[in-house]
């Protein structure tokens, strides 16, 4: 009792101390505030402890998170972070009164860390949940109060109270589950309230008990340093999750670059447009005639602006919405002069979420994405990479060493584009050693996997020792 | 400056001395005196500074100095080559010789040649006024143990190049592996001095000799020059003998700014490679006992491109000698059989491809100049060091015949242009629009920045896989 009056007092001191002319919310009826946000927004908080399964020395191991979510939907839809439940094999919830009710996931999205997942009504033997609703994050103002919700190392039904340190935080592309590209799409609330390892997932909360955005990281490292996927962006993923199961993403193969102070440079005078910084050979954009230098001012129609790095995951986000394989119109200009070209998209490759483990050779391998596969020069021919090998399996074996990072990119003759031919390959190749061809940094290796040996050979213990668990 | 003068007077005047009669000191005070007046006149303090380029391609420039001598009329020097030696074991560049006469007067020469058999650079000064006298050598060029020999240099600059006089006395004649004489007397000041027998006979001079075999070192970074590190060389009276030949006809490029003339560039096929493990021989269904390398890449533009090798083509013999190297020495073998070949002959490769042999004539190139061996060159204010691009550039980046640029090797963090975020390794294609075609031109373009003092510049550079535009804002 003492600590929340010690918390209250100190709320009211700052208030009056930052408190501008449009002050929102008077000091008198921030308790208040609180109160209706929590009552709003507490009953559709959610507990999840999903089980994942990930690969660790060349098997796949399954490994339990915690995290937090919110419905959003009577019928039980909940938000949460990819790299929460994203990759989840069983789910397991609590809702807000501690019941427990199993979960399915809908679906997920890595490129903007988030994931949705219905709880199974059955379990509650109810027909509806209460849920919160999205308020607007672009109205948010820094110095505005807001609260983040969720099971921070998961101490359920918590609470913290903080300002929007920042209303539009860009963060450099991240990657989340090791080697998911995430953060390209969205700019970041950053706030001070309390987020710690368990918050992912939860709403973070303005006084009107709206979710403003979903919290997400922290800094290592640092205090005071919580950063939200804004709401609108999280609408969007969330309508195209619960509808496809996954964002649909495409790419023309440009790489953009705010105008900054080369506003003068490139555009005269108003800074509209987006400074395209790079073309990818063999690209849409390449073959539309876009170049290294244009400005993006128009796309499908629409008006494109990136003046600040701020801009950038929007515009992105733009690009990135156009269906692949239909054309659109780009209205791009070059010294001065503007001219309308058509771009077909091509879809967006992400890479596997998770391994996929091939466990007669002892391998874990998966897809890559464009920008792995670009990085290796391996953008038209594909290939498969090598994530683990399971010691005293026939893939550790192969002579010269296969090695995690190697790519695959023929095996036994056979072209190899998706782990799926790699496993038919192998499979194909029945008891005979393979021939597996591999990118190795700039060379071309060829490894030789040897036959699978005749006898059964007991399983290995460490393995068994796992599964009997 | 001699620590061994003291004990140097002691044994001259030991030498000869005899209980019953005086010792003659002015005898041969006299003679030294004389070798002192007429050496003088043909000897010349020799500067160079040398240029080499670190591993990061920046230039390194060392000085040195040692004596030189007269050798003919028309201003030719004859002086050791660590004149012409780096310091950092780079590819050395003579880029300024300057010498000083008795009378203190400075001359600019130019380096000519050398010898490595000797161990002697040749210099030439182009000025009328140069009065340097030849040095006429003796052919009767022999020393005994005990025997004083003289040697005149000119002092360094803050003495105003003062001819110097020193004797030492013989203490070893060696026959083998060349003749010369050992002194134990402190020589090494004198290193490129002439040796003058007290009767007046020029038998030689101090030079440093490769005595001994000393197993072979890792290639250092620092490799030394003469007699400082334990390299088998030692500092030596050369006799004349020796000199003779090259004397006559001393070593002399055409090229009047020519320095040293580089080496052959070693021969290059282009290709990298995999050992032909049994396992894979196995696998690969070829026979039983194969040995050999697998090629595991190709490189752009190479020997071996053009020749139509391909990645996985098996090479089990060059020039009709097996590749029978025991396993993990076959990579190895590979390599060294290549190397002992010369660029511009053919090779013939013998490969398995698809189960059929087939031989694969292939001319061999030059090696292509390798990142450290071109030149950096540096931006003070944008606090950068670019060079040109090399090959290795190209493979490594898998450029485009038509990209031109210049490569960022060093980028000072707090210089202009790392704060305008470029960063080592960047490739710069354009600046304000305009194609930057090498490092020349790259530094160039930032100097006539400077001068015009322009307020903003717009580089576009090519970073891994992809380009951007980077604004660089000097505050002059």
């Amino acid at each position: 009792m003492s600590s929340s009056l010690t918390l209250l007092s100190w709320l009211g001191l700052s208030l009056s101390a930052l408190a501008p002319a449009s002050e929102r919310v008077a000091p008198a009826s921030l308790v208040g505030a609180i109160r209706g946000a929590r009552e709003r927004v507490f009953p559709t908080l959610v507990h999840l402890r999903p089980v994942f399964q990930r690969s660790f020395a060349g098997r796949t191991i399954e490994a339990q998170a915690t995290g937090s979510g919110v419905i959003v939907t009577p019928d039980g839809l909940v938000v949460t972070n990819f790299h929460v439940a994203g990759t989840a094999t069983r789910l397991i919830c609590t809702l807000s009164d501690r019941r427990r009710a199993h979960a399915d996931l809908v679906g997920a999205d890595a490129a903007t860390d988030l994931a949705v997942v219905r709880l199974r009504l059955g379990d509650l033997g109810v027909d509806a949940l209460p849920h919160a609703t999205f308020g607007d994050a672009s109205t948010l103002v820094e110095g505005e109060f807001v609260m983040a919700m969720g099971s921070p190392l998961g101490l359920t039904r918590s609470l913290s109270l903080g300002v929007v340190s920042c209303r539009e935080r860009f963060l450099p592309p991240m990657t989340v589950g090791g080697h998911l590209a995430t953060g390209l799409f969205n700019t970041w609330i950053q706030t001070d309230a309390a987020i710690n390892p368990g918050n992912s997932g939860g709403p973070l909360v303005d006084l009107a008990g709206r979710i403003v955005g979903i919290n997400t990281r922290g800094y290592r490292g640092a205090d005071n340093l919580g950063f939200s996927i804004p709401a609108d962006v999280v609408e969007e993923v969330l309508a195209e999750l619960v509808e496809h199961g996954h964002v649909a993403r495409s790419r023309i193969g440009v790489s953009i670059q705010p105008l900054h102070e080369l506003v003068g440079v490139f555009t005269e005078g108003a800074p509209d447009g987006v400074l395209v910084a790079s073309v990818e050979p063999g690209s849409p954009a390449a073959a539309a005639g876009v170049g290294a230098g244009d400005v993006l001012t128009r796309f499908g129609g629409e008006p494109l602006a990136a003046v600040f790095d701020e801009d950038v995951p929007g515009v992105r986000r733009r690009l990135a919405s156009a269906a692949a394989g239909v054309e659109v119109e780009v209205e791009v200009r070059r010294q001065g002069r503007t001219r309308t070209v058509r771009i077909t998209p091509e879809p967006w490759r992400d890479a596997d979420e998770v391994d996929h483990e091939l466990e007669t050779l002892g391998l874990t391998v998966r897809r890559m994405s464009d920008a792995e596969l670009r990085e290796r020069y391996l953008e038209e021919r594909g290939g498969v990479l090598v994530t683990g090998v399971r010691a005293g399996s026939r893939a550790a074996a192969a002579r010269p060493l296969l090695r995690p990072g190697d790519v695959v990119v023929e095996t036994a003759g056979q072209g190899i584009a998706e782990p799926t031919d790699l496993e038919r390959a192998i499979g194909e190749a029945g008891a005979r050693a393979v021939l597996v061809r591999i990118v190795r940094g700039e060379a071309e290796l060829l490894i030789a996997v040897p036959a699978p040996e005749r006898t059964d050979t007991p399983r290995d213990p460490a393995r068994a020792a796992e599964e009997g668990r | 400056m001699n620590p061994r003068r003291p004990f140097l007077v002691i044994a001259l005047a030991l030498s000869s001395a005899a209980p019953t009669a005086a010792y003659d000191f002015e005898k041969d005070a006299a003679a030294l005196r004389a070798i002192h007046a007429r050496v003088a006149r043909s000897i010349v303090s020799v500067d160079t500074v040398v240029r080499e380029r670190s591993l990061q391609g920046i230039p390194v420039d060392t000085p040195q100095r040692a004596t030189g001598i007269v050798h003919d009329g028309r201003g030719g020097i004859v002086a050791p080559t660590s004149l012409v030696a780096g310091a950092i074991g780079g590819r050395p560049r003579v880029v300024s010789v300057e010498i000083h006469d008795a009378d203190g007067a400075r001359y600019d020469a130019r380096f000519v040649g050398r010898d490595d058999a000797v161990g002697f650079a040749f210099f030439r000064v182009d000025d009328e006024r140069f009065a340097g006298e030849p040095l006429e050598f003796s052919e009767e060029d022999s020393l005994e143990v005990g025997d004083f020999f003289a040697s005149v240099r000119l002092s360094g600059p803050n003495f105003g190049h003062v001819p110097y006089l020193d004797a030492f006395m013989v203490s070893a004649s060696v026959a083998e592996p060349k003749r010369c004489y050992v002194t134990s007397f402190a020589v090494s000041d004198y290193l490129g001095a002439p040796a003058v027998a007290l009767d007046g006979r020029v038998v030689g001079v101090v030079g440093s000799f490769l005595l001994r075999d000393v197993p072979p070192a890792p290639k250092a970074l620092f490799a030394s020059p003469f007699g400082f590190a334990d390299d088998g060389h030692e500092i030596v009276v050369i006799p004349f003998e020796h000199l003779r030949d090259v004397l006559a006809d001393p070593p002399e490029s055409s090229d009047a700014t020519a320095d040293e003339t580089p080496p052959a560039r070693p021969p290059w096929l282009g290709v990298e490679t995999q050992e032909l493990l049994p396992e894979l021989v196995d696998v690969l269904g070829l026979a039983d006992g194969t040995t050999g390398v697998l090629l595991t890449r190709i490189l752009p533009g190479s020997p071996a491109e053009r020749a139509g090798l391909r990645t996985s083509d098996a090479v089990v013999a060059l020039d009709d000698r097996p590749l029978d190297a025991p396993p993990k020495q076959q990579n190895r073998r590979f390599r060294d059989r290549v190397a002992e070949r010369k660029a511009g002959e053919r090779l013939r490769v013998r490969v398995l491809r698809d189960g059929a042999e087939l031989a694969v004539e292939v001319e061999l190139g030059e090696q292509p100049l390798g990142a450290g061996e071109v030149d950096a060159l540096e931006s003070e204010p944008f606090g950068l060091v670019a060079r040109d691009l090399v090959h290795a550039d190209r493979a490594e980046l898998r450029l485009p015949e038509e990209v031109r640029g210049a490569r960022l090797t060093q980028v000072r963090a707090t210089g202009l242009g790392g704060l305008a975020g470029l960063r080592a390794g960047d490739i710069v294609e354009r600046v304000d629009g305009a194609p930057i075609e090498d490092a020349a031109a790259l530094i160039a373009t930032l100097e006539r920045a400077e001068v015009d003092r322009v307020d903003e510049l717009v580089a576009f550079v090519r970073r891994g896989r992809s380009t951007q535009f980077v604004h660089v804002l000097p505050d002059w």
